[in-house]
């Protein structure tokens, strides 16, 4: 990862983490008090709900206490006393119930028998035990029963808030149950007191409700007695909603400054590492031999330390590589010069011995000082014949002039070459294998005299018999041209040095072929390499840049010139 | 009773009086105010089988016969029925009659009056009545000037025949648009008002108008106390007693046993006291029925509640029930809330009689409460209740045995004894029988009933004040 990624990171996260740090703890703060006022809210529904509750009980007591004390009931007990249980009494509590906002009323004898029921009249004449039960705790106000209420769909059971009262009339004792159901219309006011949502269940589910909320809901319950049940909610809708907006604008101020900070880091990252930059590039360019490189001195602190120490770096490696170049060049001379005075030495030693002989004769009248003469002069002229040559290569070796490029089809020149050597000497078999149209931008002598060189040097190598390949091909862009001999190969420590000059392995060698051959390929942008194994042979890769194939005109041409003796 | 004595008789209670009273004997005439305390009566009369239904449909459209309340039958549009043989029942028509819209009344009338109680698709139980008759093989053996004699083949003996013909479902009506009958009023121009039928065949009524008001039972009583309405039909005034009419319109529910369950009748009788029904539900004069008869015609079983069975599976079904009769739904709403607790979830439909009789009759029903006026004779009772009970193949099997006995006793009591053997595989329970409650001023006087328990209203009489 780059210096500058993560810089901006850094920047980045030292931007989220506070906010990741408090935001949680901030919303959590929230949350708690969004539910702490819903609980409150709840809890005020309930006592709302509680007071409703007994405020209606209150009401059914009343009710009750004032039917007990009428004058309807009292004529009620006297006909029943008189003239016994009657269809015509059927009624009579029924309009008792009627204006007194009750919706259960049973007139009971002492024993627990319905004499008159407003609000299940077909139950006369039969026990009603839930009902009749209120009567066991007649002192304690409103008590919660189950109560049966009939329907055109049929019986249903309903909780109700009862009191009861007795009444006497002589030996005749009637007791008056009344009050109200906790039905759908008794939800419903609670429903419009609360806000809440009701739901009254007994003992077989849910009987009666009234409200609607949004889920998820927050619950509270009032227990009236064993079996019946006012459950109150509310919607916790609103606390999570105001908590996801909360979260959300908190995601959105993270993200926010994460994106803030990532940029405002990225910006400051790049102006931190521009001059580190601008020394990893200077540092490249100088590695590729642009000594000349000055970083801009603009930063202060340690990176402009850093810019300056690079750029007085740079200073000396240009100095010293400087005085390299010119001793490896002085050394290079230096080694030429050994060279050339040892390969010079040579011939002239025995130059010098025939001299020498020839004086010695002279002074002593050899009689077969002619002779002798003969054999020195001959001896001497060979001698002389090779320094010629020695100078002749030295001369060419220094003097390689600038290669004079032009379209030069190489497959062409491949195979001129070979014909020279057609046929080959016995002993020697010379394949080919040359792609067509391989063209190349070269000058056509140096290219032939480094083919020539190859292929000398592998006919050299080959000491009698074997076998020499050329082969050329395009290969991506590049003509790689191998010359592989079936000789006794070059041994590894020398291979490193076969292209340097007066480096010969022969006897007899100049020692400069090779390095004229790859000096030709270098001038060219090319490269001229050696793979080698002792008894396996050699083979010399030239490798150039490969150059388009010429329009035909221009072709024709080439041939042409080709053509010309 | 004759009208004639009835004349004599009012006319003595006001002899050991002074001349000055004189002028208080009976005498034809005066507007006699009636107070019904129940919805108006449909006109069709086979659905007008409510006590004051028939009642008041009676005063316009007699049936060929009445019955008196010693069971005897007084021919009223014929002049004679009479016997040729077991199977052929010979009637005298009266000459010159003409129904209110002053059509004549002929053979036609008759016959088409039975052929619509009788074919098959009658949604009446009364078509048990005429189940030994072939009205379609109904003749006029002779029509002259003074007489049309008709002839009425049987497919087998019958006796009980000629009562049956006298039942107010049997009333004939006229043919035409305007279904008038012949009766001892008549309607009149003024709405709720019937007028005197002067060419009544027994002899006009002795009031020459008769008022008829619909209300409650409260607001009929308190016009009975207000002197607005001197006679009320439908108030439960008294308790029956030996005087009482009869108790013949029986209510029975009649259940589908495929749907019901086979323990239906065992949880019904453990649960529901018929005691209890007429005690607190059902207006007096009403008597607990437990046979398939009522106490009027077969002395009741002593009840035996059987045991309470265990709760099944809840099973919901739905009582049908006459709208228009208040105690039918106290009682269905009794019958609710008691089989309630048996886990049987009863729910309500009151409809009106006519789809109530049409549910009866294309057996469309769960439970059903069904009240019908039974003939004052064992043997056509029990054809209607095993009618109601929808067995009307049973008819063909009963009947017959039955008819052949010639003896009125014997056919009684075989009757009878068909009918405690065939209550338990029927599907219908009896549950109370009524009587029509009635009270009248004291300036009314000859208030009898007929053998239905009907009051006769052509023979009250009407008291100057």
């Amino acid at each position: 990862m780059r210096l500058r990624t993560r810089l901006a990171l850094a920047f980045a996260l030292l931007a989220v983490v506070p906010l990741a740090l408090v935001v949680p703890r901030a919303i959590g703060e929230v949350r708690g008090i969004l539910s702490k006022d819903l609980e409150s809210r709840l809890q005020s529904v309930r006592t709302v709900a509680e007071t409703a509750v007994q405020e209606t009980g209150r009401d059914a007591l009343r009710a009750v206490e004032e039917i007990a004390g009428s004058v309807a009931l009292e004529d009620f007990a006297r006909e029943l006393r008189a003239q016994g249980p009657s269809n015509q009494r059927l009624a009579v509590a029924k309009r008792l119930m009627d204006g007194r906002n009750l919706s259960v009323l049973s007139l009971f004898d002492a024993e627990g028998k319905t004499l008159s029921s407003g609000h299940l009249p077909a139950r006369v004449g039969d026990p009603d035990p839930a009902l009749f039960a209120a009567t066991q705790n007649a002192t304690q106000g409103a008590l919660p029963v189950l109560v049966d209420l009939r329907g055109e769909a049929g019986v249903h059971r309903y909780p109700a808030l009862v009191a009861a009262r007795s009444f006497e009339y002589g030996e005749l004792g009637i007791w008056v149950v009344g009050g109200r159901v906790l039905d759908s219309n008794f939800a419903d006011q609670l429903f419009q007191m609360t806000g809440a949502r009701v739901e009254i269940s007994d003992e077989d589910g849910q009987v009666a409700a009234a409200g609607e909320i949004a889920p998820p809901p927050v619950e509270t319950a009032l227990a009236l007695g064993p079996a019946v049940r006012i459950a109150l909610k509310l919607s916790r809708a609103p606390v999570i909603h105001t908590e996801t907006v909360l979260v959300r604008a908190f995601i959105a101020l993270i993200a926010f400054g994460l994106a803030l900070a990532a940029v405002l880091g990225f910006l400051f990252a790049r102006f931190i590492t521009r001059p580190i930059d601008a020394v990893a590039e200077a540092a490249t360019k100088i590695a590729a031999g642009a000594f000349d490189l000055k970083v801009p001195e603009s930063s202060s602190g340690e990176v402009g330390e850093l810019v300056r120490a690079f750029n007085r770096m740079t200073a000396e490696l240009q100095s010293t590589t400087q005085q390299l170049i010119a001793s490896e060049r002085v050394a290079a001379w230096q080694e030429v010069a050994r060279r050339l005075a040892h390969e010079i030495k040579n011939p002239l030693t025995p130059i010098k011995m025939s001299l020498e002989t020839l004086l010695a004769a002279s002074e002593r009248r050899e009689p077969s000082f002619d002779q002798l003469f003969k054999d020195s002069a001959a001896a001497v002229l060979e001698e002389v014949e090779r320094l010629r040559r020695i100078v002749d290569e030295f001369s060419q070796f220094a003097r390689l002039p600038k290669p004079q490029l032009a379209l030069v089809n190489l497959s062409e020149l491949s195979q001129q070459v070979l014909s020279l050597y057609a046929p080959p000497r016995e002993g020697v078999e010379i394949g080919s294998q040359i792609a067509p149209r391989v063209w190349v931008s070269a000058d056509r002598d140096q290219l032939t005299q480094l083919l020539l060189n190859l292929i000398k040097n592998a006919e050299e190598a080959l000491e009698g018999n074997g076998r020499i390949d050329v082969r050329l091909k395009n290969a991506a862009g590049q003509a790689v041209l191998e010359v592989a001999d079936s000789g006794k190969g070059i041994a590894l420590e020398d291979q490193a040095r076969i292209f340097e000059p007066y480096f010969t392995t022969k006897q007899g060698g100049s020692g400069l072929g090779l390095a004229i051959a790859r000096r030709i390929s270098q001038e060219h942008g090319g490269s001229l390499e050696v793979a080698s194994s002792p008894g396996a042979g050699a083979v010399f890769t030239l490798i150039l840049p490969a150059a388009a194939e010429p329009a035909a005109s221009n072709h024709r041409a080439d041939d042409r010139e080709q053509a010309m003796p | 009773m004759n009208r004639a004595m009835l004349a004599v008789i009012a006319a003595s209670s006001a002899l050991p009086c002074d001349d000055s009273l004189a002028a208080s004997r009976a005498r034809y005439g005066g507007n006699l105010r009636l107070a019904i305390a129940a919805r108006p009566a449909d006109a069709n009369p086979s659905l007008a089988d409510a006590p004051w239904d028939a009642a008041l449909l009676s005063l316009t459209a007699k049936p060929i016969c009445t019955l008196d309340d010693g069971r005897r039958i007084h021919p009223v549009l014929a002049s004679e029925i009479s016997w040729q043989g077991a199977i052929k029942l010979q009637i005298a028509l009266r000459p010159g009659l003409r129904f209110h819209d002053d059509a004549a009344l002929n053979a036609k009338e008759i016959l088409a009056s039975w052929s619509r109680l009788s074919q098959p698709s009658s949604k009446s139980p009364y078509r048990a009545l005429l189940f030994a008759a072939r009205p379609e093989a109904l003749r006029v053996a002779s029509a002259g000037a003074s007489q049309q004699l008709l002839e009425v083949p049987l497919t087998f003996a019958w006796p009980d025949l000629a009562a049956s013909l006298c039942h107010p479902a049997l009333a004939i009506k006229a043919a035409a648009e305007s279904r008038a009958g012949i009766g001892p009023f008549k309607p009149s121009s003024n709405a709720g008002e019937l007028e005197a039928n002067l060419g009544f065949p027994l002899g006009r009524p002795f009031v020459d108008r008769l008022s008829v008001a619909f209300t409650d039972e409260r607001g009929a009583a308190r016009r009975l106390a207000l002197r607005q309405a001197q006679v009320v039909f439908g108030t439960a005034g008294q308790r029956p007693s030996a005087d009482s009419p009869p108790a013949l319109y029986a209510t029975y529910l009649a259940f589908r046993a495929e749907r019901v369950g086979a323990d239906f009748r065992q949880a019904f009788d453990a649960s529901i006291d018929r005691g209890d029904l007429t005690r607190f539900f059902v207006p007096a004069p009403s008597v607990a029925m437990n046979a398939l008869l009522p106490p009027a015609l077969m002395p009741q079983p002593a009840i035996q509640r059987p045991p309470v069975p265990a709760p099944g599976v809840r099973r919901a079904l739905t009582l049908t029930f006459d709208q228009s009769l208040p105690e039918q739904r106290l009682v269905a709403e009794r019958i609710q809330v008691k089989l309630h607790d048996l886990k049987y979830a009863i729910a309500l439909r009151p409809v009106p009689r006519a789809q109530l009789r049409a549910a009866w009759a294309s057996g469309d029903f769960d439970l059903m409460l069904h009240a019908v006026l039974l003939p004052p004779f064992a043997a056509p009772a029990l054809a209607v209740a095993i009618e109601l009970a929808g067995a009307r193949e049973l008819l063909s099997a009963e009947l017959p045995a039955i008819g052949a006995l010639v003896d009125a006793g014997e056919r009684e009591r075989a009757a009878l004894e068909r009918a405690r053997a065939l209550l338990p595989s029927l599907s219908l329970i009896p549950l109370y029988s009524q009587a029509i409650g009635i009270q009248a001023s004291s300036e009314v006087i000859s208030l009898g009933q007929d053998g239905y328990g009907l009051p006769a209203l052509d023979d009250a009489i009407l008291l100057p004040q």
